[in-house]
């Protein structure tokens, strides 16, 4: 059996290390939205449901409301998203508030 | 209203019925009456009843009373010569009323009526039920 | 700043309305035999359509007057009266429905109200 020898010769070829990514690459690289456009599409979300609800609201009280399921569904959902941005809200400022108790 | 015409129609259902036990009532009392109001012997009511239109806003009307209007079925003749109103011959004419017929129809109206009662309890249920959604 | 915006003022004179309703059709319903009675309503639903059209700020809401009206279509009865009970508790009914749903709506939107000024 003929073991090769190592061919001293050439360099180890070492694969370059890759750059370190920056924010928006990889997401703009999948094609899809930063957690910030997230953010901020979520809150508009939330004012429209919120705005919704307010319109089912006036409907209710002028009497121009046609379906009662819809007008208490438009405002739970808008009670609801309401509830989940608030703890969005806490969980964000919580993450802030540990990053920066950490000791560098 | 739109949001609860379930209770109007049914309303209007039960208000029909009621109507219609009013006249069957009517109709059963006066089954042996000769000197109706305008002298001649009482003729037999029914009740005609149609689909309401909708009003404004509403999907569907539900009943309503087209009018009362007599039977024009002709009166019974009876040979009863001793009777007060006989005519020449001893024929006494009776009303048009057979009891048994306005019984089976009083039925129908109250189980009607009933029936309206229950689709009216049924849709405030429903109604009631979904407030629950907010708690 | 106010905090109840104009559709959660339109809900609060909306349960007033339905209130006064509720007294007017009992009104009615007394009267079901007494000869000549007109029946009447409350229609607090027009009233605020029309207060909440033209209404620039939730506080010009807040003084929607409601008008009890006196109902005079004519009746099948002889002695004048038409109040249809039948009618009335219908209406009876969905009364207490309307009062139920805009109270159900209106406590939900200031359940919204507390969140967002933050019961953690």
């Amino acid at each position: 059996m003929q073991i090769p020898a190592i061919n001293t010769a050439a360099p180890i070829a070492v694969s370059p290390t890759p750059a370190p990514p920056t924010p928006g690459d990889a997401t703009a690289a999948a094609g899809g939205t930063s957690f910030g456009d997230m953010l901020s599409q979520q809150l508009v979300n939330l004012n429209d449901l919120q705005l919704n609800a307010q319109d089912q609201s006036t409907a209710l009280a002028t009497g121009q409301a046609t379906d009662v399921s819809s007008v208490v569904t438009s405002v739970e959902q808008a009670a609801l998203a309401m509830q989940l941005a608030v703890q969005v809200r806490n969980k964000a400022v919580d993450a802030y508030q540990e990053i920066m108790r950490m000791q560098i | 209203m739109g949001l609860f015409d379930a209770l109007n129609v049914s309303a209007s259902g039960m208000s029909a019925e009621r109507l219609r036990m009013d006249v069957i009532a009517s109709n059963l009392a006066n089954a042996n009456t000769t000197r109706g109001a305008d002298g001649q012997p009482y003729r037999r009511q029914e009740v005609i009843l149609q689909e309401k239109s909708p009003s404004f806003g509403e999907v569907l009307g539900g009943v309503m009373v087209a009018g009362i209007v007599d039977d024009p079925t002709p009166p019974r003749r009876v040979y009863d010569p001793g009777h007060p109103d006989a005519d020449k011959n001893g024929y006494v004419t009776m009303p048009n009323v057979n009891p048994v017929t306005e019984m089976v129809d009083l039925i129908t109206s109250s189980r009607g009526y009933e029936a309206n009662v229950t689709a009216m309890n049924a849709a405030k249920q429903m109604f009631t039920k979904t407030f629950d959604v907010l708690r | 700043m106010d905090l109840f915006d104009i559709s959660m003022v339109g809900l609060q004179r909306g349960m007033s309305g339905a209130l006064l309703r509720q007294q007017v059709l009992a009104n009615n319903l007394s009267n079901a035999n007494t000869p000549g009675f007109k029946r009447s309503d409350v229609d607090f639903h027009s009233a605020l359509a029309a207060a909440i059209g033209g209404a620039t700020s939730p506080q010009s809401v807040l003084g929607t007057g409601f008008s009890v009206e006196t109902d005079t279509s004519t009746t099948m009865r002889a002695d004048g009266n038409n109040v249809d009970v039948d009618g009335e508790m219908a209406s009876l009914s969905e009364n207490t429905l309307d009062y139920q749903a805009m109270t159900s709506v209106l406590s939900t939107r200031v359940k919204i109200l507390e969140t967002a000024i933050g019961n953690r």
